[in-house]
C-alpha cells in the first residue's frame, strides 16, 4: 500500500516538477515569480482541446500548437508588461502583481470563450492500466515521468553546452555584469521566457492526459509550482527537479493519514512548514541583510 | 430604496476593506494576497457565534479580530523576516488555506452551501433590526477603521513604514525594527478585514466561501492600486469604482452569466494600465511599487 | 563608546574580503579608514553595523557581543551609519526624512500612535529639532523638498544629518565626501569636526587624501584584507607599506 502510494506521489511529482521548471526558468533570468504562467498554463491546455476537438486526438501536433501558442503568449506578455514595468522602475511587488493580473485576465478569457467548466483531452491510450512490482499505474502517469526526464534532461544540457544556456546562467547570477559585458539580456530574457512558457504547455498537456483541467486550475497550480521553485533553489534547475517529486510526495503521502476533503489543507501546511525550515535561494536567512534588485 | 441601501451598505464596506488593506500594501508597501481570507474569517466567526451561542456584536467583533490577528501573527512571524516574495507566498497560501477550510470544515462552515439565515446582530439585548439600522451601524464601524486607520498612517508609526516601504536597509540602520512594524501592520489589517467581515455575515445573512477566495483578494489588492495606493482618498475611489461599476454595467445589456467574467477582464486590465501607465492610481500621489532614485 | 573587533574573517564566493581583523576604537574622536579599491573596507563596515554575518571571529560594542543582534539592534546600541550609494526615503520630504531619523521606539509604535494624544506633542518637538538640524546645515530653505531635487552633495550632506540626528554615540559613513563638489566637502568636513566637540567616535570610510588629512586624529589602513597600519595620519601616510600599497612597489 505504501509502495503504490508511493509511485503515485513519485508519477504525480513529476507533473509538477515539469511545471515548475518552466516557472523557474522564468525565476532565474528575470528575478521575479511569473504568476501569469499559471494562466498560459491553462491557455496552452485549451489550444491543445481545440486542436482535438478540430482534428482528432495527436499528441505530437498538440504539443507543436500549444508550445508555439504559449510561448508567443509568453513572450508577449513580457514585453508589454512586464519589460514595460521594468522600464520604469517597477520593484518587484509591482512585477508580481502585474503577473496576477495577467493570470486573471487569462483566466478569465478563458472562461468567456469557453465556458467555466472542465475540459477533457484524455484519450483512452491514458488509462491503460501498467503494474510495476505490485504497483498500479496508468500510462498517463508512465508518461508524466518520462517526459518530466526527458525535458528536464533536454534544458540540462541546453544550459550547459549552448551560448543561450550559458547567458541564462550568466544573467541568473548577475545581470548587471551581464548587461555590461555586452550580453543582449532582453533578447535572451525573452527568449527563456518563451521557453519557459512553451514547458509549462508540455506540463499542461501532459497533466492534461491525467486529468481534467478547467480555467480556475492555474491559481492553484501556481502556488505548488512556486514552492518547489523555491525550495529548488534560483538557479538550480537539478534541485527543482527534486523539489517538485517531493511536491507530489507530500501531497501523496498525506492521503494516508487524512480524509480527502482536508488533504489539500495538510498539503499546503506541511509544505509552508517545510518552506519555513529550509527556505533556500530567495528566502534565505541570509548572512547578508542586503537585497539584490 | 432598499436597492439603494444594498448598494450603499456594499459600498461601505468595502471602503473599510480597502483602507484596511492599504495599510499593508500602500503604506508599508507589501503585497498581501489574503485579505478576503481575513474577511471570511469574520463572516465565519460572527455566523457560528451568532447562530449557535446568540453572542453579542461586540463579542463578535472580539473573537473575530483575534483569530484574524493569530492567523496573521502564524504567518507573518517566520516569513516576514526573510525576502519580500516570500511573505506574499506565505499570504498566498494562507488564502488558500483558508478557502479550503471554508469548503471542508463542513460541521463548522457547511461547506460549499455556505450558512443561511444569520440573525441579526444582538447589539445589547436589543436586536437591531431592519436595513436602515444596520446601514447606521455600518457606516459607524467603517467610520472608526478609517478613521483609526488614517490616524495611524499620518502618525509616526505610519512614518516608519513609509520608511520601510522606501528603503528598509536604511530604515533598519537607523533603529527601526523593521519586522516587528511589518507585521503590526498586518497583524492590524487583518483584524480591521475581519471586523468588517462580521457586518457581511450579518447584512446579507448568508455567506459561502466563493465571496473569500483568492479572486476576491486579487480584486481588493486591484482596487487600492486603482484608487491610489497609500493616499488620502484613493482606496475610497478604488471602491466606489469596484462597488458603482458593476451597477453600471447592468444598465448595458451584459448577459448574467459572462458578467463576473467580464468585470475581471476589465478590471485586470484597468489594473495594468495603472501599473504601468499611472502607478500612483487615479488620487495618489505616491507612486506605487517603483524605484525613485537619483 | 568602544568598538572592538576580533579577527574577522569573512569570504564571498570564495573571494576573501576580511582577514582576521582585529581593532579597537576608543571613546571619542575620527577615525579615518583607507584602503585600495576591493581592501574590504566597505565589507568591514557592514560587518560591525550587522548588515554581514562574519564567518569568524567576533565584534564587541561597549562589551556587548553583536554576534546574534539584528542590524536594527545594533543601531539601537548608538551605532549609526550611511552607505556608499546614498540611501535616503525617497518617497518622504527632506524634513520628513530628519524627522524619521529622529523618532523612535516607544513614540512611534503603533499603540502609541493611535493613541493620538502623547504623540502629537512629541511629534511637534521632533519637527523642530528636524529644522533646527536641517538649518545647520542650511537646508531649512529645502526643507518640504523631495530628496530628489537635491544636489548630490546635497543628498550625502543629508544622509549624514540623519545619521547624526538618530543621536548615536558611534557614527560610521562611508565615503561622506567622494563624488561632492569642493564647497559641500568643506561643509561636510565642517560638521564631521564639529561632532567631534560632542563626543562621538566617527569612522569613516575616504579615498580622499586630504580629507583624511584635514581631520582625521588617526588612520587605519586596509589592504587585501587586512590591516597593514594603524596610527596617527602623518606617520601612517608617509609609511613605506601604506604608499606601496595604494601605488605599487
Amino acid at each position: 500500500m505504501y509502495f503504490q502510494n508511493l509511485v503515485n506521489g513519485l508519477c504525480a511529482g513529476c507533473g509538477y516538477a515539469l511545471v515548475a521548471l518552466g516557472f523557474s526558468l522564468i525565476y532565474e533570468v528575470c528575478r521575479f515569480f511569473d504568476l501569469g504562467q499559471g494562466g498560459i498554463y491553462v491557455v496552452a491546455f485549451y489550444a491543445a482541446y481545440v486542436v482535438q476537438e478540430w482534428g482528432g486526438l495527436s499528441l505530437p501536433k498538440e504539443f507543436l500548437v500549444s508550445a508555439v501558442i504559449a510561448a508567443g503568449l509568453g513572450s508577449l506578455v513580457y514585453i508589454l508588461v512586464y519589460h514595460q514595468l521594468r522600464r520604469r522602475g517597477a520593484r518587484n511587488v509591482t512585477l508580481l502583481i502585474a503577473s496576477l493580473a495577467v493570470l486573471m485576465l487569462l483566466q478569465n478569457v478563458i472562461i468567456l470563450v469557453f465556458g467555466p467548466d472542465i475540459k477533457t483531452i484524455r484519450g483512452n491510450i491514458a488509462d491503460i492500466p501498467l503494474q510495476f512490482q505490485g504497483a498500479h499505474f496508468s500510462f498517463a502517469q508512465l508518461f508524466m515521468v518520462i517526459a518530466a526526464l526527458v525535458v528536464y534532461a533536454l534544458v540540462g544540457l541546453v544550459r550547459m553546452y549552448t551560448p543561450l544556456g550559458r547567458t541564462m546562467r550568466a544573467i541568473g547570477n548577475d545581470s548587471e555584469l551581464a548587461r555590461i559585458v555586452g550580453v543582449r539580456t532582453e533578447r535572451v530574457i525573452v527568449a527563456t521566457v518563451a521557453v519557459g512558457s512553451a514547458i509549462t504547455a508540455i506540463a499542461a498537456i501532459v497533466k492534461g492526459m491525467d486529468v481534467d483541467i478547467g480555467p480556475t486550475d492555474g491559481l492553484s497550480l501556481v502556488l505548488m509550482a512556486w514552492v518547489a521553485t523555491i525550495l529548488g533553489g534560483r538557479g538550480r534547475i537539478g534541485n527543482t527537479l527534486l523539489a517538485g517529486i517531493a511536491v507530489g510526495l507530500i501531497g501523496n503521502g498525506v492521503t494516508i493519514w487524512t480524509r480527502t476533503s482536508w488533504q489539500p489543507i495538510v498539503v499546503y501546511t506541511v509544505l509552508l512548514i517545510l518552506l519555513f525550515i529550509r527556505p533556500r535561494g530567495v528566502g534565505a536567512i541570509r548572512t547578508s541583510a542586503f537585497e539584490d534588485r | 430604496m432598499p436597492y439603494l441601501i444594498h448598494v450603499a451598505i456594499q459600498l461601505l464596506l468595502y471602503v473599510g476593506l480597502a483602507y484596511a488593506l492599504d495599510l499593508v500594501l500602500g503604506t508599508t508597501g507589501i503585497l498581501n494576497v489574503c485579505h478576503a481570507g481575513f474577511y471570511g474569517i469574520g463572516a465565519y466567526t460572527a455566523a457560528v457565534l451568532c447562530q449557535t451561542y446568540h453572542s453579542p456584536l461586540w463579542f463578535e467583533f472580539a473573537i473575530a479580530g483575534l483569530v484574524a490577528a493569530i492567523a496573521a501573527v502564524l504567518i507573518s512571524l517566520p516569513s516576514m523576516r526573510l525576502h519580500d516574495d516570500f511573505f506574499v507566498l506565505a499570504s498566498f497560501a494562507l488564502q488558500v488555506i483558508l478557502s479550503q477550510l471554508m469548503l471542508n470544515w463542513k460541521s463548522v462552515t457547511n461547506g460549499a452551501l455556505g450558512i443561511s439565515g444569520i440573525p441579526a446582530p444582538i447589539l445589547w439585548r436589543h436586536n437591531v433590526l431592519g436595513k436602515t439600522d444596520l446601514l447606521l451601524l455600518t457606516l459607524a464601524i467603517v467610520g472608526c477603521i478609517v478613521w483609526s486607520v488614517r490616524n495611524l498612517q499620518s502618525s509616526p508609526f505610519g512614518r516608519a513604514l513609509c520608511a520601510i516601504r522606501a528603503d528598509e536597509i536604511l530604515a533598519q540602520a537607523l533603529g527601526k525594527p523593521t519586522v516587528k512594524y511589518k507585521m503590526a501592520a498586518f497583524v492590524i489589517s487583518g483584524s480591521l478585514a475581519s471586523a468588517v467581515g462580521v457586518l457581511y455575515a450579518h447584512y446579507m445573512t448568508f455567506i459561502d466561501p466563493s465571496s473569500f477566495d483568492a479572486n476576491v483578494s486579487i480584486t481588493f489588492i486591484t482596487l487600492v492600486i486603482l484608487g491610489g495606493a497609500g493616499s488620502r482618498w484613493g482606496p475610497a475611489l478604488g471602491a466606489a469604482l469596484v462597488v458603482l461599476l458593476p451597477e453600471g454595467l447592468r444598465f448595458i445589456d451584459i448577459p448574467n452569466s459572462v458578467g463576473p467574467n467580464v468585470k475581471q477582464i476589465i478590471f485586470s486590465v484597468c489594473l495594468l494600465l495603472v501599473l504601468i501607465f499611472r502607478p500612483q492610481g487615479l488620487a495618489g500621489h505616491h507612486e506605487f511599487g517603483r524605484f525613485t532614485t537619483e | 563608546m568602544s568598538v572592538f573587533c576580533r579577527e574577522l574573517t569573512k569570504s564571498f564566493d570564495g573571494v576573501t574580503a576580511l582577514r582576521d581583523v582585529s581593532l579597537k576604537l576608543s571613546d571619542q574622536g575620527i577615525v579615518a579608514l583607507i584602503g585600495p579599491n576591493g581592501a574590504g573596507k566597505t565589507t568591514f563596515l557592514n560587518v560591525i553595523t550587522g548588515f554581514e554575518k562574519p564567518d569568524s571571529g567576533s565584534t564587541e560594542i561597549d562589551g556587548t557581543s553583536i554576534a546574534s543582534l539584528r542590524p536594527f539592534e545594533i543601531a539601537r546600541l548608538g551605532v549609526s551609519r550611511t552607505f556608499q550609494q546614498v540611501r535616503l526615503f525617497w518617497d518622504m520630504s527632506i524634513i520628513d526624512n530628519v524627522i524619521c531619523a529622529r523618532q523612535g521606539e516607544p513614540v512611534e509604535g503603533p499603540i502609541r500612535s493611535l493613541a493620538k494624544l502623547g504623540v502629537r506633542a512629541e511629534d511637534r518637538r521632533n519637527r523642530r529639532d528636524a529644522e533646527r538640524a536641517l538649518a545647520s546645515v542650511k537646508l531649512d530653505g529645502l526643507a518640504n523638498v523631495m530628496p530628489q531635487n537635491l544636489s548630490y552633495g546635497q543628498q550625502k550632506l543629508l544622509s549624514i544629518v540623519c545619521a547624526v540626528e538618530t543621536e548615536a554615540r558611534t557614527l560610521i559613513f562611508d565615503e561622506p565626501v567622494s563624488g561632492v563638489d569642493a564647497r559641500m566637502r568643506d561643509e561636510v568636513l565642517q560638521v564631521l569636526d564639529q561632532l567631534k566637540n560632542y563626543r562621538r567616535l566617527i569612522l569613516f570610510i575616504e579615498h580622499d587624501m586630504e580629507a583624511v588629512r584635514a581631520i582625521a586624529d588617526e588612520v587605519v589602513v586596509m589592504d587585501q584584507g587586512s590591516i597593514i597600519a594603524f596610527g596617527a595620519p602623518e606617520e601612517v601616510l608617509s609609511h613605506s607599506e601604506v604608499i606601496a600599497a595604494f601605488w605599487g612597489k
